[in-house]
């Protein structure tokens, strides 16, 4: 595949063709203050169409600024007409791969053209290890999907605005669910696994209660937090994340809440604390004492004696005697034998 | 139900010849029978191949049970693995490096080593199972492996075996001397469930049916609900299979029954997701158990046992009701006790094998002299 070097007046370049464009979604203007001070160091790409007409294959960037700047014309390496255009677009590519580190937005739009010319099996096997994408057939249609999820979504992707691993399960989404996503997120401004977090939590709550997604996403339960404008982001991500997980785990959630609930109205020392097991699973309970002085120790001790002599103890460790109530409706719940006087 | 004969048989070559392999070439002729030196692990999956292999591990294997739960102190005989029923929640789709149905080839080593094991430990009771990593009687139209397995165990006086299946293939027990030495078990389930997540399985009427024609010819009984399914309308759906179950067999005839709600590693919530994506089994509310495996959160797992076990002693208050794999909290709120009150659940079950089996009167009771360990009575 011959090329050539030639100096070509930018007059006669396409500028409305971006069959070759990968766009960063990023500002250039770290690139413009090189090409500022150092001008081109490398060629652009052309490809020639016949005559004195030619499209950009590899340079969009250096070339709109050249353009912007008034530059007559640029060195450039240009391909003849009737190059292969399929050759041609894997060197582009092949030169991406190798450029300085790509963004989400420009893997998934290079995976996405690989896939038009390369058979899958390729891509992932000798295409995902050079992008540091993770090498699974499934994920292929997601990153197809992801590069032709319109621009809101790129550009967010390539800010970090959601991550990686977020938007591809977003492509799993129906689209204005996910649109509704996207938009959330860019307001809670959290973690890319904060973000899997609440899609999984989502997705799964969805799922066992066999409903849409996204129309989970308005049930008034989400939708007082999610259009609150008071909440800050953490905030909101908070209530959000513990709205989530009620929805989830309702039950496993009342349990906590109610003994919480029992734990505060016994007011013991704050020294003293009860532990219940993981999840309540299985019988290891345990009480933390913590003391400065053998004085304080022998009072905090006087006190969580009478503490595991009451009623309390054991009403605080009994399962709940309706185990459908939830835990909202047990708030108000005291514990009867054991008083605050102690 | 659906399942289909194999329609290719790969046969290693060390057991070419036998028992097994006759059956199987007598009552499959139009299947493809190929014979290689070694069947390899990490095949593609095909439901049509039957796999034949050497077996050269132990075939008698101690049920898997942890330090933290109560275990029964049942063995299970290991004659094969895989299952095409595919239920959704089925653990053998986890085990990906052998996706084909496989059975072992060499039984004759198989009842050798358990004449072995019964007659080293003349006074203890086996109750040994088949269900574990199969199920028991998928096969056994074209195996025929009942036809030798049950008369063993009529013959043997310290054992029962229990054949555990969700199909209705009991024609090979139709005029077998079992000596009333075997318990044929179903796993049942609600009705919602059945259909949604053991689709491939028989119907629970088809089951049922099955089990009146075996307790008809003298067969013991056992059934189990295992997995649980926590689900809307769960109690209408239990409650329906246990009126059904009890309208087609006497009670009487049988020795045991288990409840299990559903618990499953981790890492087969993937692949549950991935095989049938439509199933809603993995959105429940699991916690990790002290076993790592995914359980039910406690109250809901209380829940479905307490209103079976309401239910089944209005039935037979004497019928013999345990739990699989649950810790002494879980028993005692359920049942009102915990089974160290009754000796340990092993205990609990060799009772109600010599009670309603009259087998193995002679054995000595649980703790086993020999056997005690903290491990093995966990109760
Ligand atoms: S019948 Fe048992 S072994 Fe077969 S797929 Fe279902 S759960 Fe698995």
């Amino acid at each position: 595949m011959d090329a050539a070097y030639s100096s070509i007046p930018l007059r006669h370049i396409d500028w409305e063709d971006s069959t070759y464009a990968i766009r960063s979604f990023q500002p250039s203007t770290e690139l413009e203050a090189s090409l500022e001070r150092l001008g081109f160091l490398t060629a652009p790409w052309l490809l020639c169409q016949g005559g004195e007409r030619f499209v950009v294959v590899d340079g969009f960037k250096r070339l709109q600024w050249a353009r912007r700047r008034g530059l007559p014309d640029v060195l450039c390496r240009v391909y003849p007409e009737g190059t292969d255009t399929g050759e041609l677009r894997l060197r582009r590519l092949e030169g991406k791969l190798f450029a300085p580190p790509l963004n989400v937005a420009e893997k998934a739009q290079i995976i996405s053209e690989l896939l038009d010319f390369l058979p899958a099996q390729i891509v992932v096997r000798e295409y995902f290890p050079r992008l540091g994408v993770a090498s699974r057939v499934e994920s292929l249609e997601r990153w197809r999907g992801l590069a032709a999820a319109g621009d809101e979504m790129l550009e967010a992707v390539a800010s970090q605005e959601i991550f990686d691993r977020t938007a591809l399960e977003l492509m799993g989404w129906e689209e204005r669910a996910r649109l509704e996503m996207l938009s959330l997120f860019k307001e809670l401004k959290c973690s890319a696994s904060v973000q899997l977090e609440i899609l999984e939590r989502l997705t799964e709550i969805a799922l066992g209660r066999a409903r849409k997604r996204g129309d989970l996403l308005h049930d008034a339960e989400l939708q007082s937090i999610v259009v609150d404008s008071t909440l800050n982001h953490r905030r909101k991500t908070g209530l959000l994340r513990e709205r989530l997980t009620r929805m989830r785990f309702p039950r496993l959630r009342a349990r906590e809440e109610r003994f919480n609930a029992q734990w505060e109205s016994l007011s013991l020392p704050g020294s003293i604390r009860l532990t219940h097991p993981p999840a309540f699973e299985g019988e290891r309970w345990q009480l933390q004492i913590t003391f400065s002085r053998p004085r304080e120790l022998m009072d905090l001790l006087d006190s969580a004696g009478k503490f595991a002599r009451s009623p309390a103890l054991k009403s605080i460790m009994a399962p709940p005697e309706d185990p459908g109530v939830t835990g909202s409706s047990q708030r108000s719940v005291t514990i009867e034998g054991f008083s605050k006087e102690l | 139900m659906i399942v289909h004969p194999p329609k290719k048989v790969l046969i290693e070559a060390e057991v070419a010849n036998s028992p097994l392999v006759k059956n199987l070439r007598e009552r499959l002729p139009s299947a493809g029978f190929e014979i290689v030196e070694r069947v390899s692990d990490r095949r593609e999956a095909d439901p049509e191949v039957l796999e034949i292999v050497a077996f050269r591990g132990r075939f008698i294997k101690t049920c898997p049970g942890t330090r933290h739960y109560c275990c029964c102190g049942y063995r299970i005989l290991h004659f094969g693995t895989q299952c095409s029923l595919d239920c959704t929640y089925c653990i053998l789709q986890a085990y990906l490096n052998q996706p084909n149905l496989r059975l072992f080839g060499n039984t004759p080593d198989m009842f050798r080593e358990l004449e072995e094991e019964l007659q080293s430990h003349p006074r203890r009771l086996y109750r040994i199972g088949t269900g574990e990593f199969t199920d028991s009687l998928l096969l056994d139209p074209w195996t025929g492996f009942s036809r030798d397995l049950i008369p063993f165990f009529a013959r043997q006086p310290n054992a029962v075996v229990e054949l555990k299946t969700k199909t209705y293939s009991v024609g090979c027990l139709d005029d077998l001397e079992h000596g009333g030495h075997t318990i044929v078990a179903w796993s049942l389930n609600a009705p919602e469930i059945r259909r949604r997540e053991e689709s491939r399985a028989a119907g629970i009427r088809d089951r049922l049916s099955a089990a009146r024609y075996c307790a008809e010819r003298g067969y013991w009984l056992a059934f189990h609900f295992d997995p649980m399914i926590h689900h809307e309308n769960w109690r209408q759906g239990y409650g329906e299979t246990l009126d059904r179950l009890f309208d087609a067999v006497d009670p009487g005839r049988v020795v045991y029954l288990s409840l299990g709600a559903f618990r499953f590693m981790p890492e087969l919530k993937a692949v549950i997701q991935a095989r049938h994506p439509q199933s809603r089994i993995p959105y429940g509310e699991f916690i990790r158990g002290l076993d790592d495996k995914m359980r039910y959160f406690r109250d809901i797992r209380v829940e479905l046992y307490s209103f079976m076990v309401e239910r089944l002693r209005k039935v037979d208050p004497d019928l013999c009701v345990y739990l699989c794999m649950e810790g002494e909290d879980i028993w005692r709120e359920s049942f009102g006790f915990s089974p160290e009150e009754k000796g340990g659940l092993p205990a609990m079950l060799d009772r109600a094998v010599k009670e309603r089996m009259k087998v193995g009167l002679h054995c000595d009771e649980w703790p086993l002299p020999s056997v005690w360990t903290p491990e093995s009575r966990q109760c």
